[in-house]
């Protein structure tokens, strides 16, 4: 289904409530009634077509958004992307790093070593993801936006130019692949060797919200990878081309 | 086991989706990526490195476009299957793909296809796929778990470099973990190592 801006917000969550998450992004709360989308929109605040790009992009993954975000400013994107950013850290993160602490503490005292071991990978990957994060907030994003900036300014420093030219987006995209693939190893880890457990329900939980917190970030890396990072290019050439 | 990556380029959406199904359906294979136009699928090429690439025939209708696309593509590449999507549009080039699908082909057509290509490209693996690691697969793995990099392990064990990186690539097909510290989980949790090995 590709969303539009007449349709009910309510219509929206009900058919795929994994979007919550998205319109949280966005500080839209519960309690929209029969609004559509463009009312709620309005109401929040939000540019509607800018909603209804990412909306879709979560949605449906065949729903390639790239050409069309090419009209908004890099700085909403990236605002955008911060948000993710908080949602994992602050909320999903913790959450599962709780769901595992329960989970290991009401364990038999024969299986703690490998309880330990899964607590240990999941507090690696933890640590791997902040830093990565931290690289993109304090790194790339100033970067990009100042490139941004930098373009359509009227005072083109020599200074600035100077700054911009020492750094290149090109090697991003392969940092993403790596904390991929280290949260599809933990799934494949408790699928395959986390002991039985009295509390199986709580495993399910953990495995859904690990299934959850993967997809998010794939759609967010997506955009990343097939939005930013052409978009980027494109102006770093621009800026190589340019006489100072 | 990691399965072969697929990207798909024809010139119809309903086309693109039902292969997606298709390939997604088989065990070996998962699309990573879909193009309408031969713009696009360079874009994605750009972005992605697949194992297999199926275009339609009906997008090469420029000359040199085949060419330029294998150029794009470098020493990484793919096996390319050819699609034809009708009966008139001419199948140039033959030999430079692997494997060809009509929009004829019945469903066990195309499975026997696609099959008898993900074994050429798999190897053996399919065949004998045993799941357990061989003594000397262990061997390898406490090692890498103990942290010693590829040119250690190659001299202790007195094996070629090359040799000790064939067997981690079997490894990671056989248990689906690749990073070391998940590969040192495995070896704890399934006693080839002790935590106070590796200082925990």
């Amino acid at each position: 289904m590709i969303i539009t801006d007449n349709i009910k917000m309510a219509d929206v969550i009900l058919q795929n409530h994994h979007l919550l998450a998205v319109i949280n992004r966005f500080g839209i709360q519960l309690g929209f009634g029969d609004k559509s989308v463009k009312e709620v929109c309005g109401d929040y605040q939000i540019n509607s077509d800018f909603f209804l790009e990412i909306i879709n992009a979560f949605n449906d993954p065949d729903f390639y958004p790239q050409h069309k975000l090419e009209k908004f400013p890099l700085k909403l994107i990236i605002d955008f992307l911060r948000k993710a950013h908080s949602f994992y850290l602050d909320q999903k993160i913790p959450e599962i790093a709780s769901m595992i602490d329960n989970i290991v503490e009401a364990s038999p005292s024969n299986q703690q070593k490998t309880m330990r071991m899964i607590q240990l990978f999941f507090g690696e990957y933890q640590q791997q993801l902040k830093e990565h994060i931290a690289r993109e907030e304090t790194v790339v994003y100033p970067y990009i936006l100042k490139l941004e900036d930098y373009l359509q300014s009227k005072e083109k420093s020599k200074e600035a130019y100077d700054m911009l030219m020492i750094y290149q987006i090109e090697n991003y995209a392969d940092e993403h692949d790596n904390i991929e693939d280290k949260l599809k190893e933990l799934k494949t880890i408790i699928i395959k060797y986390l002991p039985p457990q009295k509390d199986y329900l709580l495993c399910y939980k953990i495995l859904g919200q690990l299934d959850h917190l993967e997809d998010d970030m794939n759609n967010h890396s997506e955009m990343e990878n097939k939005v930013l990072v052409p978009r980027v290019q494109i102006m770093e050439q621009v800026l190589k081309e340019m006489e100072v | 086991m990691e399965k072969l990556k697929v990207i798909i380029a024809t010139e119809s959406y309903v086309v693109n989706q039902g292969f997606h199904l298709i390939f997604n359906k088989l065990r070996h294979s998962q699309v990573i990526d879909k193009a309408v136009s031969i713009a696009q699928l360079k874009q994605v090429i750009k972005a992605e490195t697949a194992d297999i690439i199926l275009i339609s025939i009906g997008l090469l209708t420029e000359e040199m476009e085949l060419n330029n696309l294998i150029k794009l593509l470098g020493s990484k590449r793919p096996a390319l299957i050819a699609y034809s999507p009708n009966e008139t549009t001419p199948f140039n080039n033959k030999n430079l793909f692997t494997e060809a699908l009509s929009f004829k082909d019945s469903k066990e057509v195309i499975s026997d296809k696609l099959n008898r290509l993900f074994e050429r490209l798999i190897g053996n693996d399919l065949e004998n796929e045993s799941n357990d690691l061989s003594e000397r697969e262990k061997d390898i793995l406490k090692e890498v778990a103990l942290g010693l990099t590829n040119n250690d392990i190659a001299d202790k064990l007195f094996i070629s470099v090359h040799t000790v990186i064939t067997h981690r690539k079997k490894i990671t097909k056989k248990l689906g973990i690749k990073s070391v510290s998940a590969l040192t989980v495995y070896a704890i949790i399934n006693g080839l190592i002790e935590m106070e090995d590796v200082g925990l």
